[in-house]
C-alpha cells in the first residue's frame, strides 16, 4: 500500500505538481470512500418500513444524526487536508505560475471542498436508490390499488359513509346534494338522518363574458384577471370555471329533485363511500383517460363542489359494483390483500380477514354496523361533558376494540412517492457548489495573499459595512428620504463604494501600499459576485419603475432582469464566479510581485 | 590552458592525492557544468555505488577518473557576459523620520562573484537583500536588473530573484519529492526531473537523506535542502540571508565552499550575495565584502584611501596582561592597543610587518591562542 501511494505521488509530482501539492487525489479518494459509506447508510436509512410511517421520511438524514456525522467528517477531512496543503506554496515562492495555474489551483480547492462536504448527496442517492429498487412503480401501483379497493371497509368514521358522499349511479354525480341547512328549501323534498339534512338539485350552467363583469377594480394594476372574477362573482353559484379567454361558466342549483327512487337507505352505508385512499400522478393519469367528462372541476377554491370529481365517481362506481356482486369470497380477498400490504409495511392492527369480514359484512344495504379505530384504543375512556349528537352517539355505540393504523400506510405511500419524485442531487448540488465556492475562495485568498492580509480584509469589510450603515442612517434621518429614494440611495452608494474598492487592485496598485492593495484584492475576490448582483438589482429597480409607468397591470409587466434569471441565477453566477477568478488571476500576480513598504 | 582544463586537472590532482571528499564534489561541479544528462546519470550511479561501498576508495577514484575523462571530452558552453546582473545607484531606504536609514548605496553585482554582506545587527543587511530581491520598496535611487531572459512582468522578474530568508518555511513530503516539485513547477519533463534532482541530491551531500521528511532533518541538512531547492531553479542571482546561522563550524565551511564552487560554474555562473555574522568564513569565500554600518556602505576593496588601511591591524587572543603586551609591542611602533574583554586589537605603523609581530611574540614567549592580520578584513570595523 505504501509503495502504491509512493508510486502515485511520484507520478503526480513529476507530471502534475499542483495536484500533488494540493493532495487532490487523496482528498478525492478519502471522500469517495466516505461517499460510498454514506451511500450505503442511505440505502439502510429507510430499510425498516416503520421509518416510513411518519411524514417527511426523506429528511431522515437530518433526523437520524447522519448530518452531524457528515459535518464532523467534512471538518476533519478539510482540516487534515489544510494542514498538508498550507505547507508548500509555489506561488508564494515565486515559482513560474501562469494565470491558468492559479485558476487550476482554485478549481482543485473547489473540487476538494465539494468532495469532502457533499456526503448528503450520496446519502440521498442511496435512500432514493433503495426506495426505487425495493418499491418499484409497478409494485407500488398494485399496493395502492389494493389499498384503494379495501379502504371502503376501513370504517374509521361515518362521515364518509353518509348519502352526500355517494357519486354512483349517475343521479348522484349529475345532480347536487345540498347539505347546508341554511341553503336547504325545507318546503320542498328533503331527507334526514341523524342531525343531517339532504336535498338534491338539478344543476344548470350560464356563460358570462368578462366584459359583463363589474370591473370597478380594474384600474388597480395590482389585480389580475382571476382576482377580478373572484371579486365580481354572481352570487349563489356552485362553481365557476374559465371557459376561454372571454368567457366564464357559472354553475347553479336548479330545481329540487325527488331522489326516493334512487335511495336504498339513508343510514351510513358502504354504498356511499367514494373516497380514494391514496392516489399519485400515475393513477391520476389513468383516470384522465376515462371518457367521463362533466363540467366539474377540481378547483379547490370552490369547496362545496370539489367532491364532484370523476375520480370519486369511478371509485363510487367500483365500490357499488363490488357490493352489488355481494360475493363474500371476493370481499374477503380484498380484505386479505390489504392486510398483506399492511403487514409488508408493518402497519399495526389487530384484524384478520375473517374478523374484519364479520365486522363489515351486512348484506342489508351494507349499512355500517361497526367502527374500526385508527389506532389501538386506550383501556380507559374520557367522559365528555358535552352532549353527543345523534351521529356521535351512533359512532360511539358501534365502536369496536379493533384498529388499523391506516393513516400510517397513507404516509408510507406519500413518503415513497415523495422520495421517488425528489431530486436531492440537483437541489443539493447548488448548496454544496456554493459552499465549496465560498470555502475555496477563502483558501485561495489565504494562499495567494497571507494570513495577515486576509484577517485585515475581514476587519476592513466589517468597518466599511458599519460606516456604510451609519452613513445610510444619517442620510435617511437628515433628509427624510421616501421608500423609492431609499432604494436608489442605498444601491448607488453601495455601488460607488464597491466600485472604489474594486478599482484599487486594477488601477492604483502601484500607488498604494501592498497591504492596502492586498486587502482590496481580497475584498474584490469575495465581493465581485455580490457587486454583480447589486448591478443587476439596480437595473431591475429601474426596469420595474419604467414598467410601472407604461403598464397599468402588474401582471402584464415584462420580467425584470433579476426575474428573468429566476432559478438560473445559481449556475449563471457560479460560472461567472469561475470566469472572474480566471481573469483576476492576472491581477493577483501583479499584486504578488509588488514590493512591501 | 582553458578554465575548463584547469578545473579538470585540479579535480584529477585531488583524486590522485586521495582528497576524495573535495575531489568528488569538484568532479560533480565539472559534471554539472556540462549539463549533459548522461554524465549526470553516470555520476548518480557512482554516488549510489560510493554510498554503498564507502571503503572502496581506490575503486571510487578509478571510476571518478573515468567519468572525468568523459567530462573532458564533452564541450562546455562558457558563460561570457561580464555585464553586471544587478546595478544599483544611490539606493536609499528610510523607515521613517528619525528612524533607521539605509544608503545611499551604489553596487554592481556580477555573475560568478560571491558578495559577503556583513555588519552588526540592525545595520540594514536584510533590508538591502530584500530591496535587491524586490521584496521591499526603496525611497530613492535606481536598481537595474539585467537578466538573460526577456521578462514580461514583475512576477517573472521576482521568480528570477531567488531570495532565501533567515527562517525558511516548513515543507510537506519527502526531500526528494519536494525537489521534484520545483522542477515540475518549472515545466521540466519527468525523465529529466528524476535525473536532475538526483544529481543535485548527490552534489549537496543529501544522498542518504533523500527520503526523509522535514522534521527528520537537522538544521544543517535543512539548509542544504534549501540550497538544493534553490539551485534547481538555475538562478542567476542568489540572495541568502544568514545561511550560516544554526550551522556548526564544519558545516559552515562546507556550505560556503559548495556555494563558492557552484557560483563559479563555467556554464551557469551565479551572482551570490550572502549576509552573515561569520566574518572570517565569509571573507574567505567572498570576492567582495560589503560592510554596512548604520546603514552606510563600505566596500572592502574600494576604501584604499581609508586612513585605517594605512596601518597594520592585528587581532590577538591571549591571557597575557595588557602592560606586558604593550612592552613587547613598543619597539614595533604600536600606535594603539584596544582590549574588549576577550581579544586585543593592536594598531601599528604601516611600516611594521606582521611577521615582526609574530617574531616578537615568539621571542618573548607570549602565550597566544590566536593572532590574525585584519588590516584588510572588515573585522577591523567591528571594534
Amino acid at each position: 500500500m505504501k509503495t502504491f501511494i509512493q508510486n502515485i505521488n511520484k507520478y503526480l509530482v513529476e507530471r502534475y505538481p499542483n495536484i500533488w501539492n494540493i493532495k487532490l487525489v487523496w482528498v478525492i479518494s478519502v471522500s469517495l470512500l466516505f461517499h460510498i459509506i454514506f451511500f450505503l447508510l442511505g440505502m439502510a436509512g429507510l430499510s425498516n418500513p416503520e421509518s416510513l410511517h411518519s411524514y417527511n421520511a426523506e429528511d431522515v438524514f437530518f433526523n437520524s444524526g447522519a448530518i452531524f456525522f457528515n459535518v464532523i467528517l467534512s471538518i476533519l477531512i478539510a482540516v487534515i487536508w489544510l494542514v498538508y496543503l498550507l505547507k508548500n506554496n509555489a506561488f508564494k515562492a515565486f515559482y513560474p505560475t501562469k494565470r491558468l495555474d492559479l485558476f487550476k489551483q482554485f478549481c482543485c480547492y473547489f473540487i476538494a471542498i465539494f468532495c469532502c462536504s457533499s456526503f448528503y448527496l450520496s446519502y440521498s442517492t442511496g435512500l432514493k436508490t433503495y426506495i426505487k429498487n425495493t418499491y418499484p412503480d409497478q409494485k407500488m401501483v398494485g399496493y395502492i390499488t389494493t389499498a384503494n379497493d379495501a379502504s371502503l371497509f376501513l370504517t374509521h368514521s361515518i362521515s364518509n359513509y353518509t348519502i352526500d358522499n355517494k357519486r354512483f349511479p349517475d343521479f348522484y354525480f349529475d345532480n347536487y346534494c345540498e347539505t347546508n341547512e341554511d341553503l336547504i328549501d325545507y318546503k320542498k323534498t328533503y331527507y334526514s338522518t341523524f342531525e343531517f339534512d339532504y336535498q338534491f338539485y338539478n344543476v344548470k350552467s350560464e356563460d358570462v363574458l368578462y366584459s359583463q363583469l363589474n370591473r370597478t377594480d380594474s384600474n388597480d394594476k395590482r389585480y389580475n384577471v382571476d382576482d377580478v372574477i373572484e371579486a365580481n362573482s354572481y352570487s349563489g353559484f356552485l362553481h365557476k370555471k374559465k371557459k376561454d379567454s372571454l368567457t366564464i361558466t357559472y354553475y347553479y342549483k336548479d330545481s329540487v329533485l325527488n331522489a326516493r327512487s334512487f335511495l336504498k337507505t339513508l343510514e351510513p352505508s358502504y354504498y356511499n363511500y367514494a373516497e380514494t385512499f391514496y392516489t399519485n400522478n400515475d393513477l391520476k393519469n389513468d383516470y384522465s383517460q376515462d371518457v367521463v367528462t362533466k363540467y366539474y372541476s377540481t378547483n379547490k377554491r370552490n369547496q362545496t363542489y370539489k367532491n364532484y370529481t370523476k375520480e370519486r365517481y369511478l371509485r363510487s362506481k367500483k365500490n357499488t359494483t363490488l357490493l352489488d356482486r355481494n360475493n363474500p369470497i371476493e370481499i374477503k380477498s380484498v380484505l386479505n390483500n390489504f392486510l398483506e400490504v399492511s403487514k409488508l409495511f408493518k402497519i399495526k392492527n389487530n384484524l384478520n380477514t375473517d374478523k374484519w369480514f364479520d365486522l363489515i359484512y351486512n348484506p342489508t344495504n351494507f349499512e355500517i354496523t361497526n367502527i374500526i379505530n385508527t389506532q389501538k384504543p386506550r383501556d380507559y375512556n374520557y367522559s365528555s361533558i358535552k352532549e353527543l349528537t345523534l351521529s356521535e352517539k351512533f359512532a360511539k355505540k358501534h365502536k369496536t376494540k379493533y384498529y388499523l393504523e391506516s393513516e400510517k400506510l397513507k404516509k408510507v405511500f406519500i413518503n415513497i412517492d415523495d422520495i421517488k419524485e425528489s431530486t436531492p442531487v440537483l437541489e443539493g448540488l447548488h448548496v454544496f457548489a456554493w459552499l465549496a465556492f465560498g470555502c475555496s475562495l477563502l483558501i485561495f485568498m489565504f494562499r495567494v495573499t497571507d494570513l495577515k492580509t486576509l484577517l485585515f480584509s475581514i476587519v476592513t469589510t466589517g468597518i466599511v459595512t458599519l460606516l456604510f450603515t451609519l452613513l445610510m442612517f444619517l442620510i435617511f434621518y437628515v433628509f427624510r428620504a421616501n421608500n423609492t429614494e431609499e432604494e436608489y440611495t442605498v444601491s448607488y452608494i453601495g455601488l460607488l463604494v464597491s466600485a472604489l474598492i474594486l478599482s484599487v487592485p486594477l488601477f492604483f496598485y502601484k500607488n498604494l501600499k501592498k497591504i492596502i492593495v492586498g486587502i482590496c484584492l481580497n475584498i474584490s475576490l469575495a465581493g465581485f459576485l455580490p457587486f454583480l448582483l447589486l448591478i443587476i438589482v439596480i437595473i431591475s429597480i429601474h426596469q420595474d419603475d419604467y414598467y410601472r409607468d407604461i403598464y397599468t397591470k402588474y401582471s402584464e409587466h415584462p420580467d425584470t432582469l433579476i426575474e428573468s434569471l429566476g432559478i438560473l441565477w445559481s449556475p449563471v453566477f457560479l460560472i461567472i464566479g469561475f470566469i472572474f477568478i480566471y481573469l483576476y488571476s492576472g491581477i493577483i500576480k501583479k499584486w504578488k510581485a509588488l514590493p512591501e513598504g | 590552458m582553458t578554465l575548463k582544463e584547469q578545473r579538470i586537472s585540479e579535480v584529477k590532482t585531488f583524486l590522485i592525492n586521495k582528497d576524495l571528499v573535495l575531489g568528488y564534489r569538484k568532479l560533480m561541479d565539472c559534471g554539472i557544468d556540462t549539463q549533459n544528462l548522461s554524465i549526470f546519470e553516470s555520476l548518480i550511479k557512482l554516488t549510489d555505488w560510493k554510498e554503498q561501498n564507502p571503503t572502496e576508495e581506490t575503486l571510487i577514484i578509478e571510476k571518478s577518473i573515468e567519468i572525468l575523462k568523459t567530462i573532458e571530452a564533452t564541450p562546455i558552453k562558457n558563460y561570457s557576459n561580464l555585464e553586471p546582473i544587478i546595478s544599483c545607484s544611490n539606493l536609499e531606504k528610510s523607515y521613517g523620520k528619525n528612524r533607521f536609514k539605509l544608503g545611499p548605496i551604489s553596487l554592481d553585482i556580477k555573475k560568478g562573484q560571491v558578495y559577503g554582506l556583513v555588519g552588526e545587527n540592525g545595520n540594514g543587511k536584510t533590508t538591502l537583500l530584500r530591496i535587491l530581491a524586490k521584496e521591499l520598496s526603496f525611497n530613492s535611487g535606481k536598481v537595474h536588473y539585467n537578466f538573460s531572459a526577456n521578462l514580461k512582468n514583475n512576477y517573472n522578474l521576482r521568480s528570477k530573484l531567488v531570495y532565501i530568508p533567515q527562517r525558511t518555511e516548513k515543507w510537506y513530503g519527502s526531500l526528494k519529492d519536494n525537489l521534484k516539485f520545483v522542477l515540475s513547477s518549472y515545466g521540466v519533463s519527468e525523465k529529466e526531473n528524476e535525473t536532475r534532482v538526483l544529481m543535485m541530491i548527490a552534489r549537496m551531500g543529501l544522498w542518504n537523506y533523500k527520503h526523509l521528511k522535514w522534521r527528520e532533518l537537522s538544521s544543517g541538512y535543512k539548509m542544504r535542502f534549501e540550497l538544493a531547492r534553490t539551485l534547481l531553479r538555475q538562478p542567476e542571482v542568489l540572495l541568502l540571508d544568514e545561511p550560516l546561522a544554526n550551522l556548526d563550524v564544519l558545516a559552515q565551511q562546507i556550505i560556503l565552499e559548495d556555494l563558492k564552487s557552484i557560483c563559479n560554474s563555467l556554464s551557469h555562473p551565479i551572482a551570490l550575495i550572502l549576509s552573515s555574522q561569520q566574518l572570517y568564513e565569509v571573507e574567505k569565500v567572498s570576492d567582495n565584502v560589503i560592510f554596512l554600518k548604520n546603514g552606510k556602505y563600505k566596500d572592502n576593496t574600494s576604501n584604499s584611501e581609508d586612513k585605517e588601511t594605512q596601518q597594520l591591524i592585528i587581532e590577538l587572543d591571549s591571557d597575557t596582561e595588557r602592560h606586558v603586551l604593550e612592552t613587547v609591542f613598543e619597539p614595533l611602533q604600536l600606535e594603539k592597543l584596544l582590549f574588549n574583554g576577550g581579544i586585543y586589537i593592536g594598531y601599528f605603523n604601516k611600516t611594521t610587518s606582521f611577521s615582526s609581530i609574530l617574531k616578537a611574540l615568539g621571542e618573548q614567549n607570549i602565550k597566544v591562542t590566536y593572532v590574525r592580520d585584519i588590516s584588510y578584513s572588515t573585522r577591523r570595523f567591528f571594534v
